[in-house]
């Protein structure tokens, strides 16, 4: 019903002379709230997400067990040889903390740069950074070989008076995500505070008002409280934006401090970033169309949303494309054979299949995304995100395994291949994710309503005209409700 | 309310008029004193004008890159349909379609390649580590690529400042779609071109030496510079008595923001390319950072660590320095020598291996700049200081920070 | 609480409005008027409010300066004294400190700590987990996280007269004005 009055509208036109309506269906600040909130308290929960979720959950099961069978056998269990130490895992690691990327940038980075469309996708993209962030920081931990020593990670007083190395960009990593994974999650949670009070205040179950009580924290909408909460998020805005940029170039040190050709090479950090941000979003998109499908969110999560993420999409991706052409262009200028060759051997070695995926994916695919038709397409928008997906996962095992698998000796070259270990526990952190994700959709507020609430027009309370809207006990359908004025002026 | 009162363009002046001439005048004759002197003071040093090629090549660079800054702003702002700035935005149309001067100005670095580039060293280019990218380093190629590099940044400069100028009078919304639907694609050409043209004039100077970053490094640079001068460019207006009330703090603020966003980000990219070259410590790479860390170079570079990053950073941190007309001009005036002193240090080294400054880098200084200023000022006489007819000018005098 | 003497088990006055607009009006005036113990609640928050109320700013970012320079100190202090006095060892040729390697530690224990003094630093400002208040006890109250804006002043203000208070708040174009007790009897 309510997307009838969605089709209706097409809130993708660019107008200049117009704001753009973010918000479709004539929407106030009841039916907001109802939609939203409903999806946790009184829908009942679809019979498609018990069966997703017990495939899910399955997949995680198998996760779990190729862990268990790996801490029993050892790093033989995996594909790993000289001199590819580095395979799966930390191509599985680089690609979820990859993206977890696009979270914060929406949270953060689109909030200090006042993209009012981040409201409606900003509470799904940070639950999937931190989940995203879960998954990656599974596998450097199941790597290390010894993992009831993993703690030595850590610099935690121990009993060989030894303390970690802190000139290895490895040990960088764990505080980069460490840090990266506790500030998204703080941040998450807070902005669900006043959220969570909204389904404390409209739960009918004991239960519900009870757990959902604990969570909102007392949470009573005061402004004085709002006042420091807003300033609270502005500092955090500000401080988890630098983050972001630093986690993926962290990780790009562990590569790119290393004297290995196709490793070692200054771009690396920003394109990391780029790269990061370019799959966190396809990742987002990937789980949101559905979503919006299946939740009746259409009218909050619009076309013009995703059209917006297409762009970015487009924009990162293009970056990407940027920092392949310099690295190639300098592995030549440089005149140094190994790295020239790395270059030559990624295109046209024995991993060339994998390096041809991931330019068709990374490269070529985003660049449709230049046509209007294609950005706001969801069906042709979905089968590139997934594009985009596999591109990334193989742009890291690129940079990974060629790199490794042949380096300056050519007597140690070898090829690498996964094991069945190895492609299962890749998958299992699928099921591990998307448990998570499901169980996010069903308990928790999938749309950020209060911060939805401020982008609508009739929140502007200098709008000067003294409207009264809603109206909770109405008997007028929901959809055909008189659509606020202001939008359009 | 304050916040209820919306300025008006007509309670100000918004065009040069009477101070066009005469600023166009005074800089023009500074450009021409100063070249002249950095010319005569060249001659007499009688090492056959190679320090005086080194002096202008930092000056050209470094307008260069403010320039570059400002054909970045216009697209990035049409891509991300931001109002916000549409009041200054003239200011950056003139500053980047100042281009075809700068095509001009660049022509002594071409005639003193021989004494700039070690690429043109007959011994360097013949040498072994030299030979598979001798045609590539060459005078001839060189030159075609900086024909190249003009022409497209002059056409598409042009084409954003005369279409925002046609609009003054027409008022045509389709001519603000058109520029957002070419935005993309020009951004896309601009970073290549201005990542291939930073190669050509600031790391071939050592020919042997690569940073895949070093086209970010410039650009980042340059683009913090720009927030710098387009701050200075308003409040110099606004003391004249033009564009007051029409840029406010709030415009200001956000002028703030950019400039410590993109000192922030200069950092971090300056920061990633030294860190890397440290850490795997490759002779072939860390030569350029080690004649840069010694003889007086090392001390620039502490300075520049300071002066670039982490007193600007520090300084523009909070939101009373950012609101402050004073504070907000004292950091724009610092973080524009603190850029050029980093430039000095990117390319002095090459011309000697211990520090020296000579009265040579200030002239051309203002000979170059001088010129450049006097050839915006000619692109700002005839029209609007502000885009009129751009359809987000309302919204954009509107403008408030939540 | 214990100010509340005056009036016995009663927390305050509530009034309702529809709208962030007929809300705004009603705050300026509740403001002019002089109270000192009173808040707005609204579901989320409305631009301008704070000049509305007159709230002044907050210390919030020198706690998080506060917290910032704390990680930062202590990144750089841990790293130096653990690899370069506690426990040397050379490892890749690297000086036992060096600051380039140093400065990714030190970068992230700033944000680290400086987003704890954020995160915790708010709450504790606002006084909150407080799981219990007494407004919870109304139930109109409720649609303050959903869709209805309300202005409470307190029985606690020194200003504060029952009826007095009262008319003043029927006066101002909202909806029910309705007494708030500290606990719920009802």
């Amino acid at each position: 019903m309510k997307s009838s009055v969605t089709d209706l509208i097409d809130n993708t036109v660019d107008d200049p002379t117009q704001p753009q309506e973010l918000i479709l269906g004539g929407q106030d600040f009841t039916s907001i709230t109802e939609t939203v909130s409903d999806i946790v308290l009184e829908r009942k929960t679809p019979r498609a997400w018990y069966i997703a979720f017990t495939f899910t959950a399955g997949l995680t099961g198998v996760l779990f067990l190729m862990i268990a069978w790996l801490f029993i056998k050892g790093v033989g269990v995996w594909g790993l040889n000289n001199p590819v130490g580095w395979g799966w895992a930390i191509v599985n690691f680089v690609f979820w903390v990859g993206i977890g990327h696009a979270g914060t940038l929406i949270s953060a980075i689109l909030f200090l740069l006042r993209q009012k469309w981040r409201t409606s996708i900003n509470r799904f993209a940070e639950a999937m950074t931190i989940f995203a962030v879960i998954c990656a920081g599974i596998f450097p931990g199941i790597h290390v070989g010894r993992v009831w020593v993993v703690y030595w990670l850590f610099p935690i007083p121990n009993y060989h008076h030894m303390w970690p190395n802190f000139r290895s960009p490895l040990l960088w990593d764990v505080f980069a995500v460490g840090t990266y994974a506790t500030v998204s999650l703080l941040f998450w949670y807070m902005g669900m505070v006043p959220d969570l009070a909204t389904l404390r205040d409209r739960a009918k179950g004991r239960i519900q008002q009870v757990v959902y009580g604990a969570l909102a924290l007392g949470w009573r909408g005061s402004h004085r409280h709002w006042h420091r909460y807003e300033k609270a998020y502005l500092l955090l805005a500000g401080l988890a934006t630098p983050l972001v940029l630093s986690v993926h170039s962290v990780v790009s040190f562990d590569f790119a401090t290393a004297q290995l050709p196709g490793w070692h090479t200054t771009i690396f950090p920003p394109y990391f970033v780029a790269g990061a941000v370019f799959s966190g979003f396809a990742m987002v998109g990937t789980l949101l169309i559905p979503a919006r499908q299946w939740f009746g969110l259409k009218h909050i999560i619009t076309v013009h949303h995703l059209e917006n993420m297409n762009k970015i999409i487009l924009a990162t991706g293009s970056m990407v494309g940027f920092a392949y052409a310099t690295e190639f262009f300098i592995a030549w200028y440089g005149g140094n054979p190994n790295e020239s060759f790395a270059f030559v051997n990624r295109a046209f070695g024995p991993y060339a299949w994998a390096y041809w995926i991931m330019v068709t994916c990374n490269v070529v695919t985003p660049q449709l995304f230049w046509f209007k038709k294609v950005r706001t397409n969801i069906g042709i928008m979905w089968v590139m995100y997934i594009f985009v997906n596999i591109g990334m996962w193989f742009e890291r095992f690129v940079i990974t395994v060629s790199s490794l698998s042949r380096d300056f000796l050519p007597s140690s070259w070898a090829y690498y291949d996964p094991t069945m270990v190895d492609i299962l526990t890749f998958l299992g952190s699928f099921g591990l994710f998307f448990t998570l994700v499901l169980l996010f959709i069903r308990f928790l507020p999938m749309v950020a309503m209060a911060e939805v609430k401020t982008v609508m027009p009739i929140a502007d309370a200098h709008s000067g005209e003294r409207r009264s809207v809603g109206d909770y006990h109405g008997d007028i359908p929901r959809h055909v409700r008189e659509v606020p004025d202001g939008g359009g002026k | 309310m304050a916040h209820h009162h919306v300025p008006r363009l007509e309670d100000t002046k918004t065009t040069l008029d009477g101070l066009g001439p005469r600023l166009f005048a005074v800089s023009a004759l500074i450009g021409v004193i100063g070249l002249a002197a950095t010319f005569g003071l060249g001659l007499s040093q009688g090492d056959g004008l190679r320090h005086f090629g080194f002096s202008y090549l930092i000056n050209f660079a470094f307008f260069l890159s403010i320039s570059l800054g400002a054909m970045f702003f216009m697209p990035i702002m049409y891509v991300t349909r931001a109002s916000w700035n549409v009041v200054m935005r003239r200011l950056a149309e003139v500053t980047a379609a100042v281009m075809p001067l700068l095509a001009v100005l660049a022509i002594p670095v071409i005639i003193f390649a021989g004494q700039i580039y070690g690429w043109a060293d007959p011994a360097v280019a013949g040498s072994h580590a030299m030979s598979h990218k001798a045609a590539y380093l060459s005078k001839n190629m060189f030159i075609l690529r900086w024909v190249i590099y003009f022409c497209i940044w002059t056409g598409y400069s042009w084409f954003f400042w005369k279409t925002s100028v046609k609009q003054d009078s027409s008022g045509d919304v389709g001519l603000t779609r058109r520029l957002e639907n070419y935005s993309g694609f020009a951004l896309m050409i601009c970073a290549l071109s201005v990542a291939a043209a930073s190669f050509d004039l600031l790391m071939s100077i050592n020919p042997l030496w690569f940073s895949t970053m070093f086209g970010v490094y410039y650009w980042a640079g340059g683009f913090v510079t720009f927030w710098a001068v387009m701050t200075l460019f308003t409040m110099g207006l606004q003391n004249t008595g033009r564009m007051r009330g029409i840029v406010t703090p709030e415009h200001f603020h956000d002028y703030g923001k950019a400039m410590f966003a993109f000192t922030f980000f200069w950092g971090y990219i300056a920061f990633s390319q030294y860190m890397l070259y440290w850490y795997a410590n490759i002779p072939e790479e860390t030569h350029w950072f080690l004649i840069r860390s010694q003889n007086g170079w090392g001390m620039t570079g502490m300075v520049i660590i300071f002066a670039t990053f982490m007193l600007p950073f520090a300084g523009l941190i909070s939101r009373y320095a950012k609101r402050s007309r004073k504070m907000l001009a004292f950091w724009a005036f610092w973080i524009i020598v603190a850029q050029w002193i980093n430039l000095y240090w990117v390319v002095m080294p090459q011309f000697s291996d211990s520090f020296v400054f000579s009265p040579m880098d200030v002239t051309a200084f203002f000979g170059i700049g001088g010129l450049w200023l006097a050839g915006i000022t000619k692109l700002a006489m005839g029209n609007s200081l502000v885009p009129t007819g751009d359809p987000r000018l309302e919204e954009s005098l509107r403008f408030e920070n939540a | 609480m214990g100010a509340n003497t005056k009036h016995g088990d009663l927390y305050g006055l509530l009034i309702e409005f529809e709208s962030p607009s007929l809300l705004m009006a009603a705050v300026e005036k509740v403001r002019d008027e002089g109270f000192k113990k009173w808040d707005v609640h609204t579901p989320f928050p409305v631009h301008g409010m704070d000049d509305a109320m007159g709230i002044r700013g907050t210390n919030l970012p020198f706690l998080v300066l506060g917290g910032g320079l704390t990680g930062l100190g202590l990144a750089t202090l841990m790293q130096w004294w653990m690899n370069a006095v506690d426990y040397k060892f050379v490892i890749s040729g690297k000086p036992l400190f060096g600051l380039p390697a140093a400065v990714p530690v030190m970068f992230e224990l700033t944000v680290l700590f400086s987003a704890f003094a954020a995160f915790f630093g708010m709450w504790i400002l606002n006084g909150l987990p407080k799981l219990y208040h007494p407004l919870f006890t109304n139930r109109r109250f409720r649609r303050a996280t959903q869709d209805r804006f309300y202005i409470v002043v307190e029985a606690a203000d020194p200003r504060f007269k029952l009826e007095e208070t009262r008319n003043f708040l029927a006066s101002l174009g909202g909806s029910a004005v309705e007494e708030v007790n500290e606990s719920a009897e009802d």
